[in-house]
């Protein structure tokens, strides 16, 4: 466990000793506050003020600023051989994929709640329902550690950057893509269930407030998955 | 301390490491050599966890690789080739992080993290980005971070790559002096430095070993048929003939003359020790004899013999040294 501790927290201190996190701090903070701004302008012209919004926007950001963060976690070490040093020391590959993981993770979440003035600001000046809000946020830690989970796996398969960024955001716009299906055809089968696959067709209870645990297990079970798959590729390298 | 029995690693159509079995005791340090692409470093991937074998396994410690490999890490100290090393950190923070990977206690970091500076001789560069050190200190970082732990087996490949002449010297001191408390496997080209500090030696090529003994043992053995080189002032011209009748002698040829001076050399049966009869022939006939010395086979003529004694395989087996 210690072990995961430090190095989570090596990772996440690496994020904020590169020009990167700042970046992607400050263009997050400008898009989410620009999105508050707007709503509370439009809000004089309708009847209710709301910021669902806001969120179902963050959510796709998130799509955009996820391959950033991860790209570099493992397919750097692959590279720069380092990933050699890493397993030649007393570590297990568990471990090393939490570390990454929860790192990663942590970084996400620091921006989520960089937006926490947004409800603060809501609450003061205005009466609304917390119980949205506080899903919405729900929401976007699930779809945050779902979008790193998968990146990381991203990371695991190849030594480039590049490849491995690409992949992220591919595979998480495939994913936002077939969210529209249930949209377009509600009434096929076939498209709900394909698009039940998606990370983005499980957030839209959260945002009302209503926590549904089929949506829960998607999430956890999905984290799993990628976590466990770029576990057995890092094992693969003993056996190739 | 490391006993590896035999392993193999084997990729579709060719094997990397082939069946291999040897021991290193306890304060022992013995020298992997074997030419580039024969098999060393995936040996010492396999031993220090990074791959697993195909076949067979090996212990360090008493610990298994597969078995207990967590255990088995945590007693290693490993130099990889290319030295990988983080290139935005800086020298203490990356022994520092290393310390904290291998397990070393928090409360004693500090004090191993002086002993791993000291060993790599880095006091003054603790500070520095690794990425703007040069390549010679690249590879004492490597070394440092290779003791940070205090481990009881050290697995080295290369240390020495890409050092000064100074910087050899030191590395080689320090590996000896490392062997007081460690067990050593050292993998390197630097012959000389093979035969300054290495007990043992084990020769790998194509993945087999071709010869493993301690360094006196291979250099009596491998010399099977020992060759005396005479030097003469004024030989008779019919002196290689009386050289060749020598008993024991089984070939005797005149090799160069300059400045007065001739040399020849005399092939000996195996066994034999002529040096005496030779000496005794030179000076009864006057021949002025200004050197007679044994050409003992060394680790260089062993390292080539072994190594390219198996690449005319099928065929007639002729020693390397003849054809060079």
């Amino acid at each position: 466990m210690s072990s995961i501790t430090y190095l989570f927290s090596k990772e996440l201190r690496s994020y904020f000793t590169s020009w990167l996190a700042y970046v992607l701090l400050a263009g997050w903070l400008f898009i989410t506050g620009y999105i508050f701004v707007l709503l509370i302008v439009s809000s004089t012209m309708m009847p209710n003020f709301n910021l669902s919004p806001l969120f179902s926007n963050m959510m796709v950001f998130v799509l955009f600023i996820t391959p950033l963060v991860t790209m570099r976690l493992l397919s750097e070490e692959k590279r720069e051989g380092t990933i050699e040093m890493l397993f030649t020391s007393p570590l297990t590959e568990w471990q090393v994929t939490l570390g990454k993981f929860i790192g990663a993770f942590l970084f996400m979440a620091i921006l989520v709640a960089c937006t926490l003035y947004v409800p603060f600001f809501t609450f003061r000046y205005g009466s609304v329902d917390g119980g949205p809000i506080w899903g919405s946020y729900l929401a976007l830690l699930f779809i945050c550690g779902s979008a790193v989970s998968f990146g990381v796996f991203c990371s695991s398969i190849t030594d480039s950057q590049v490849v491995a960024g690409f992949l992220t955001f591919g595979g998480l716009l495939g994913s936002w893509i077939l969210s529209w299906l249930q949209q377009v055809a509600p009434d096929n089968q076939w498209a709900s269930l394909v698009s039940q696959l998606s990370l983005y067709s499980h957030f839209q209870g959260m945002l009302g407030g209503a926590l549904d645990t089929k949506d829960i297990l998607f999430f956890l079970t999905f984290i799993f998955f990628f976590l466990y798959a770029t576990v057995r590729i890092l094992e693969s390298r003993k056996w190739r | 301390m490391i006993e590896v029995s035999n392993l193999g690693k084997y990729y579709s159509g060719f094997a990397a490491v082939d069946d291999i079995s040897f021991k290193v005791n306890q304060g022992e340090i013995l020298g992997f050599l074997g030419p580039n692409g024969a098999g060393k470093t995936t040996t010492m991937r396999i031993l220090t966890c990074f791959m697993a074998p195909s076949r067979g396994t090996a212990k360090i410690n008493d610990q298994d690789i597969l078995q207990d490999s967590l255990a088995v890490r945590r007693d290693i100290g490993y130099l990889p080739e290319n030295v990988p090393l983080y290139n935005d950190m800086s020298v203490r923070g990356y022994l520092l992080h290393m310390a904290a990977l291998r397990g070393v206690p928090r409360k004693k970091r500090p004090e191993r993290l002086e002993a791993a500076l000291d060993a790599g001789k880095l006091e003054d560069r603790a500070e520095t980005i690794i990425g703007k050190l040069s390549k010679g200190y690249r590879q004492r970082v490597g070394i440092a971070q290779a003791v940070i732990h205090d481990p009881k087996v050290l697995i080295l490949d290369e240390p020495s790559a890409g050092l000064d002449p100074r910087q050899r010297v030191e590395t080689r001191q320090f590996i000896k002096s490392l062997s007081k408390n460690h067990t050593i496997i050292l993998s390197t080209h630097i012959l000389p430095d093979v035969q300054d500090i290495c007990s043992r030696v084990v020769i790998i090529n194509k993945g087999r070993i071709v010869a493993q003994d301690t360094l006196a043992n291979l250099e009596t053995n491998q010399s099977a048929s020992p060759r005396i080189q005479v030097r003469l002032k004024n030989p008779a011209g019919d002196a290689v003939n009386r050289l060749q009748q020598i008993d024991g002698v089984a070939k005797a040829r005149r090799e160069k003359d300059n400045g007065g001076e001739s040399t020849f050399v005399l092939e000996c049966a195996p066994g034999k020790d002529v040096r005496e009869a030779a000496a005794k022939l030179c000076v009864e006939q006057n021949w002025g004899l200004l050197e007679l010395q044994r050409q003992g086979t060394s680790l260089e003529d062993i390292f080539l013999r072994t190594t390219t004694m198996e690449e005319n395989y099928g065929g007639e087996t002729v020693p390397a040294t003849e054809s060079l």
